[in-house]
């Protein structure tokens, strides 16, 4: 048999210790559970802080070489950069988030709607599948009801057949597809756990 | 103890246990023969194969999820999928570029490249071809639509944790393979993109691409423990109506 590498153990070993510490309680478990997760916390900053400067690194080696299109990863360096050095004078400012990063999300919101709408509508035409027209169908029927309640308020029926869908189809569709997922996330975790996937090796 | 911790703990032995037997029961192949076929897989590797061959240049989008919560076991099948998917684009003699916005998977998905190389004899070293884009959702998608990479991909694969923002990546190239284990990104790109995994489907990648038996067998349980699944609630329903709160 294969033995194991000495990353294999420790990461088998963690994982193990923190599966048992999330069923069963008890000061030691639950002082272990904290113990690694304040661990995988800093390893994951650490991680984060040495992704961003290998992101520097790599974008200044391709400006210098001025390989194609180095004038936006310029402004990306810029940008980062500054950026970075913004959080770390002002870390409690909001100026970022809500000057920059709100209104960008927004703007991309309402971009997504419309490439969505434009794909979907396409899709369902050069598809030709039934589910698809299903699909077209359903939406467009929701966005109907709930134009109607929003306009002219709650109508019995459409407030009927939006209960129905939201509360009935919807949930029970997404519990049958949680309840699935949760299968995959187990097998995927009980792989790791098992030393079978080991991302973590070269 | 905790009745739900131990049923917990049960479940996830007599998971384990099916796990083992299937793995070590049966050969790679009687594994691949018992899978359920999802023909959407076959006609992707198939394709996929074909356009590596052509010498189309692949971008694996690992995408933004961390590999906290369940947002984690998505990531790790994405990486899963990086090694088998990247031994398609080994055809051709160039190694997928991938992508992520996270930077724990932005070492390891070095790593699994560095390590797909190794183990097809490629030289160079392919761990250059992972990028980190943006630490921010919508950072990572604009990261991805904006540098170069977008002008010389020709076909992408998204596997790992996306959220409503995998919409604008298929703007990019033909998107032959999405799978996230977010809902809505499920059901936008059910929507929006060529082919898309929902539901457990998205743990199905790897072993359909051959990663290896243990892909396979965890399928397998996977399938056996989901009619288990059904059963239960089939006759939990009625049982909890009867005698639970159904009054």
């Amino acid at each position: 048999m294969k033995r194991l590498s000495p990353s294999t153990g420790v990461a088998v070993g963690v994982g193990a210790v923190m599966v048992l510490a999330l069923l069963f309680s008890g000061p030691l478990f639950e002082g272990l559970r904290w113990l690694f997760l304040d661990w995988a916390v800093l390893v994951s900053g650490v991680a984060v802080f040495a992704a961003f400067l290998y992101f520097l690194q790599s974008q200044w080696k391709l400006i210098l070489e001025r390989r194609s299109g180095w004038p936006y990863r310029a402004i990306m360096v810029v940008a980062a950069v500054t950026a970075f050095a913004f959080t770390l004078l002002r870390p409690q400012s909001p100026w970022l988030l809500e000057y920059v990063l709100i209104p960008g999300g927004a703007a991309f919101l309402a971009l997504l709607a419309i490439v969505v709408t434009y794909r979907g509508l396409w899709m369902a035409f050069r598809r030709e599948r039934a589910w698809a027209w299903v699909f077209a169908g359903a939406v467009t029927l929701l966005l109907i009801l709930d134009i109607v309640r929003g306009s002219i308020g709650p109508v019995f029926l459409a407030e009927a057949v939006w209960y129905w869908a939201e509360h009935v189809v919807t949930r029970a569709g997404v519990r049958g597809l949680l309840l699935a997922m949760a299968l995959g996330l187990m097998a995927t975790g009980l792989r790791v756990l098992g030393g079978v996937d080991r991302p973590y090796e070269e | 103890m905790d009745w739900r911790a131990l049923l917990a703990l049960l479940w996830m032995v007599a998971f384990a246990g099916v796990l083992m037997l299937a793995r070590f029961g049966l050969t790679e192949e009687g594994l691949y023969e018992r899978l359920r076929p999802i023909p959407l897989f076959t006609a992707l590797y198939r394709g996929l194969a074909l356009a590596m061959e052509a010498g189309w240049s692949l971008h694996y989008a690992l995408g933004q999820g961390s590999l906290w919560g369940e947002e984690g076991g998505m990531g790790l099948a994405g990486l899963s999928t990086l090694k088998a998917v990247g031994r398609f684009a080994l055809r051709g003699d160039r190694p997928p570029e991938a992508t992520t916005g996270d930077g724990l998977l932005y070492f390891l998905g070095r790593s699994t490249l560095r390590r797909l190389c190794r183990e097809n004899h490629v030289s160079g070293d392919c761990s250059e071809r992972m990028h980190l884009m943006g630490l921010m959702p919508w950072g990572y998608v604009v990261g991805v639509l904006s540098t170069p990479l977008a002008e010389r991909t020709e076909v992408s694969v998204a596997v790992g944790h996306f959220g409503p923002e995998i919409g604008l990546l298929t703007e990019t190239a033909p998107v032959v393979l999405t799978a996230s284990e977010d809902l809505s990104a499920q059901a936008l790109m059910y929507a929006a993109a060529d082919e898309t995994l929902v539901g457990e489907d998205v743990f199905a990648a790897p072993a359909y691409a051959r990663a290896g038996a243990s892909h396979l067998a965890s399928l397998l349980a996977q399938d056996v423990f989901r009619w288990l699944l059904v059963l239960a609630l089939l006759l939990g329903g009625p049982l909890y109506l009867i005698f639970g709160g159904g009054g």
